[in-house]
């Protein structure tokens, strides 16, 4: 029933700083700028993030694609029946967040998940300002009191699988790749990672020396996940609770394929043995 | 007559600390401490008996072994070394036994540095049983400094049958056989051995490494990194006397039938192309 996780919408306290942020270090394609949001291409998508300093939402919104507004119609009822708050959205608003129609969810959390459908893609292609490799969105982590619950809901009602597990975090997919959303322990209400796909490991490898030539913060890597095979580089985003990383393509899921699960240690979290600053991703709690 | 050089076949390292060096050797580097003799401590990486070995002395003296194809081969070298003024010495019988070779020649080079030529090193029926699990494959290439790169590039290239096959401003790379480089040239105002490279089986080994050396405290003096030359992976970093050591991998092959030698420029793209820049004298400017 999934289809692609689309965009990520993130609230910040003002659109400027954070917004070269994006075009001159994260490497992506600065398109709209409304009175108080700035959109950014990775790839063929309108947008895939969004910065938003409305003030309307104090936590980051997930945007995540469903073919039909059949699908969307069905769900909504089991969703709000296992604890989600779900409440549609005005057409207005629809259109001008280029997609055809959308649920705005709360998980049991409190996380803002929002399933749209029909999202608007572009006919030109992406055209960065920085030559950092993106290929597109691919993966966000977010944090949860109560990963297993969280997880049974997209499994049970929105039929994501569960690719693996590390300590108490889960791994959730639904297409060709290991997974596209990770739901970890977090007491951070609004902590995320947004996950960027980036061509290659030398891509990956400039960014991390461009990083360190201009003092951006790496907060994990350059480092290797042991469960997606997965080469990242994660780094600091616009507000204390979020982050940036790029990523490598991940090893095709295969259906076959039993989840696993790693024990809860940083070599769990990176195989190369890198150092984290991030308390939920293998880091020592500070 | 061209002295045919095969492959690089082992380096012989003195140091004052020979305790702290076998310590490094087998516990940072990863090699198989494979036998003793007097107070010489030999190594293997890959399936030849030794590649690397420490004995007390002057660091300064490091000797570079080479492989040559054939007992011919071998004697045809020593005349021609000794034609060209070369003080050329014959290894003893039992200086072979303890480099595990058949029989060598030493002398050297134009700039100082000791070389050997050697014949048929031995291998071992099985693979090195490494110290940790580096994930080395093998020894596989040598820096030397070069005082004068034009004479000593005609030495490898001319007298002997290296060929080029890019250059970074002065410093060229020199390959033995298929694969891209076996002998670098890095122009210095010294001469010796420069640094020691260890092929290992995958970029995860690299950076696995990396960590590790760091939480030994080893200094890290360039990577990890990218050669745009060659297209290997790598970290070097220092060992014991200053000696440099690297790991890498996905060193290119070249196809002697088509390949053309480059020219770089001396610039830290040049030598990284993910941007990481060389805490080595001679390579940062």
């Amino acid at each position: 029933m999934l289809e692609q996780l689309r965009f990520v919408r993130i609230p910040v306290p003002s659109l400027d700083a954070d917004s070269s942020i994006l075009a001159d270090i994260v490497g992506l394609e600065a398109v709209e700028r409304l009175k108080w949001c700035a959109r950014f291409r990775s790839d063929a998508r309108a947008y895939s993030l969004e910065l938003d300093a409305s003030g309307a939402a104090e936590r980051p919104v997930i945007g995540v694609s469903l073919r039909t507004v059949e699908q969307l119609n069905e769900v909504e009822r089991m969703l709000a029946e296992r604890g989600w708050g779900v409440e549609r959205i005005p057409a207005e608003i629809c259109r001008d967040r280029r997609y055809y129609a959308g649920l705005a969810c709360r998980d049991l959390g409190g996380n803002n998940i929002e399933l749209v459908v029909r999202a608007e893609d572009k006919s030109r292609r992406c055209f960065p300002s920085r030559d950092a490799g993106v290929v597109g969105l691919s993966q966000v982590t977010i944090g949860s009191r109560d990963p297993a619950a969280d997880a049974a809901v997209w499994t049970d009602v929105l039929g994501a699988r569960i690719a693996d597990r590390v300590g108490e975090a889960v791994y959730l997919g639904w297409d060709e790749a290991h997974h596209r959303i990770m739901l970890v322990p977090s007491a951070r209400d609004k902590f995320v990672v947004v996950g960027f796909e980036v061509e290659s490991i030398d891509v990956l490898m400039q960014s991390n020396y461009y990083f360190l030539d201009r003092q951006v913060g790496i907060v994990r890597g350059p480092g290797k996940e042991p469960a997606s095979g997965q080469v990242f580089l994660t780094f600091g985003g616009p507000s204390p609770d979020t982050y940036f990383s790029y990523w490598t393509k991940s090893d095709p899921w295969s259906g076959a394929r039993r989840p696993r699960q790693f024990a809860a240690m940083p070599d769990s979290y990176c195989s190369w043995g890198s150092a984290s600053a991030v308390t939920e991703l293998g880091g020592d709690a500070s | 007559m061209t002295i045919n050089i095969v492959d690089v076949a082992y380096v012989r390292l003195k140091t004052p600390d020979l305790d702290g060096a076998c310590e490094f050797a087998t516990r940072i580097l990863g090699l198989e401490r494979s036998d003793r003799a007097g107070d010489r401590h030999s190594f293997r990486s890959d399936q030849r008996m030794t590649t690397l070995s420490y004995e007390q002395g002057d660091p300064s003296q490091a000797t570079v072994g080479f492989e040559l194809a054939s007992g011919e081969a071998l004697e045809n070298a020593a005349a021609t070394l000794d034609t060209m003024g070369f003080a050329v010495r014959r290894g003893s019988r039992s200086e072979c036994e303890s480099r595990h070779v058949s029989d060598f020649i030493a002398f050297s080079d134009p700039g100082g540095g000791r070389i050997e030529f050697a014949l048929a090193p031995h291998v071992a029926g099985n693979a090195a049983r490494l110290s940790r699990d580096a994930g080395i494959t093998g020894f596989s290439h040598v820096g030397l400094f070069s005082q004068d790169t034009a004479r000593d590039q005609h030495f490898w290239t001319q007298v002997c049958n290296a060929r080029v096959s890019d250059r970074v401003g002065e410093l060229p790379l020199l390959r033995l056989s298929q694969i891209h480089h076996s002998i670098a040239l890095v122009p210095a105002n010294r001469s010796g051995l420069q640094h020691i490279n260890h092929q290992v089986g995958s970029i995860d080994d690299v950076l696995r490494n990396y960590s590790l050396l760091r939480q030994h405290n080893v200094p890290i003096v360039f990577g990890p990194g990218r050669h745009p030359t060659s297209g290997a992976r790598f970290v070097y970093f220092e060992g014991p006397d200053g000696m440099v050591f690297e790991y890498s991998v996905g060193v290119q092959e070249v196809d002697e039938e088509t390949y053309r030698e480059r020219q770089f420029g001396f610039e830290p793209a040049s030598l990284c192309m993910w941007g990481a820049k060389a805490a080595i004298k001679e390579l940062s400017n």
